[in-house]
Formats: C-alpha cells, structure tokens, sequence
C-alpha cells in the first residue's frame, strides 16, 4: 500500500469514528418529561380558567427545565463522552427561551395584548424554539416545532378543542422525536 | 514537505481517532472508547497507555456504581501535538493532490 493512500484510509477511519460520536440527540427522559408536561398543561385552557394555566406554566416550566438539565448532565454522564460545549449550547438555547417567553408574558400583563392574542403568541415562540433547535442542535426537533405551529392554526381558526389537539400532537412528536433519534443509533451501531 | 509536523505516535490510526476524538469532546471514557473504536479491551489500553505515556492523555481513574472507570481527557501537550501533526498531514495531502 502507498503511503498516499494508507493516509487517506486512515483519515477515513478517523472520520468514520468521529461523526457517530458527534450524533446528537434527544435522550428518551427529557422527550418523556416535556411530553407530559405539554400533555397536562396544553389541554387545560380547554378545562379551566386562565389564571390556573398560567400559575401551572410557571411553575411546571421551569421545574421541568432544571430536571431536564439535570437528566442531559446525567445521561451525557452514563454515555461516557462529557461534552461541555454541547451542553452550554443547549442550556442556553432552551434557556433564552424560557426568558423570552417570560418577558412576552408581560404584554398581557401590562395590558399591551390580551390574554387571548398572548397564548397563540406564546405558541408561535415555541414552535420557533423548536424550529431553531432542529436547525442548530438536532435536525429531529424540527418536528416538534411542526407540531406546535400546526396548534397556533388551529388555534388562530379557533378549532374546538385546539389547546387538546396540540398538547396530545406535541406530546406524540416529542416522543417520537426521542424514539427515531434512538432507533437511528442503534442502527448505526450496528 | 511538513514532516516535521508529523507525529511518530499519531502515525497509527487508532491513537490518531482516540486523540482527534478527545479534542472535540472533554473527557471520554474507556468503555465508549472501546465502542466508537471497535478495539478490544487489551489494544486498546495499549493504545492507550502509550499516549499516557508520552502525556498526551491525561487519566481520570474513579469508582462508578462499584466498577472501576477510567476518564481520559486531552493534555495541552497533547493537543499541541494533535495540532502539528494534523497541519503537517494537511500539507503532505495537498503535495500528493498536487502531484
């Protein structure tokens, strides 16, 4: 063998270990914990009164945004490949989320929107987060973002039972999201 | 003709991949080394023990659910090296392309 081509085989080794190493992903108890919260929380403007599902998002959002932090550290852990900057990326992703979406809330607070126009508003940030993450940290969360822009229609035409249908859409591709990005590993891996 | 940048050790691709791997992430451990290398467990830590040897890899050895686990990161010098010798391949395979 030359030395030319022994370099390119070795190269191509190299590249061929690198790139499943670099495969990111969402991890299954992080898809599981945002599904449920979207699962309990979309549908309740459909049940109850507009002061419950706010109390509900503000405290179910955040604690479920420390939990999934703690659940990425832990599951990026047990891979055993630490990647400080992976995860710096995704804290502040979701976390400039969260912060944009609380400084939105204070245009129905202050009067400037009402509550009604704030929650399909709300919705379209959320579809946009997801739609940026599948862009920059895992094309997968693409779908999600789909799913949640497909709820602010049906909301924005006032289907009945819109906050439902989006919870139990979003719930769904979120899992799935997780299932496929798994399933394409072990594939891989194989 | 770059050379000069190459690294003796780096020559085999095993301790190339372990150390081009170690720079894109912080620490790797031995198990998803063995994974992503395909290596068994005594290449491996032959591969390993060498690049420990000539610091290019710091070893992290802990205690994990009672099983001894070995964290492997990238030292500067190490990295130094990586750099060099990944210049001086990038300068002989654009010599050979020229050719």
């Amino acid at each position: 063998m030359s030395q030319e081509s022994k370099w390119a085989k070795d190269l191509n080794f190299v590249r061929g270990v690198v790139d499943p190493a670099s495969q990111p992903h969402l991890p299954r108890s992080v898809a599981l914990v945002w599904a449920i919260v979207v699962l309990i929380g979309f549908p309740l403007p459909d049940f109850v009164a507009g002061d419950m599902v706010l109390r509900y998002w503000l405290i179910a959002g955040p604690i479920a945004f420390l939990l999934c932090a703690f659940l990425g550290a832990r599951m990026m852990h047990k891979s055993g490949q630490q990647d400080r900057r992976a995860a710096k990326h995704q804290f502040a992703h979701w976390g400039a989320f969260l912060a944009i979406s609380a400084l939105a809330l204070l245009l129905p607070q202050a009067g400037v929107i009402d509550w009604q126009a704030a929650a399909p508003l709300l919705l379209l940030l959320i579809s946009f987060a997801y739609l940026l993450a599948g862009i920059h940290l895992d094309s997968h969360l693409a779908w999600p973002g789909v799913a949640f822009a497909v709820g602010y229609c049906l909301l924005i035409y006032r289907v009945s039972f819109a906050w439902t249908i989006v919870g139990v859409l979003a719930a769904l591709a979120l899992v799935l999201t997780s299932e496929i990005g798994r399933l394409k590993r072990v594939a891989q891996a194989a | 003709m770059g050379l000069e940048g190459l690294d003796k050790l780096l020559d085999h691709r095993v301790r190339l991949a372990i150390c081009v791997l170690l720079s894109r992430y912080d620490k790797i451990n031995f198990s998803r080394l063995k994974a992503l290398l395909s290596e068994t467990d005594g290449s491996l830590g032959a591969h390993l023990a060498k690049l420990e040897s000539a610091e290019y890899l710091a070893v992290k050895r802990k205690f994990e659910e009672r099983k001894p686990t070995s964290w492997y990161a990238l030292t500067k010098r190490g990295r130094a090296v990586l750099k060099s010798h990944a210049n001086g391949l990038e300068q002989l395979l654009r010599q050979v392309n020229k050719k």
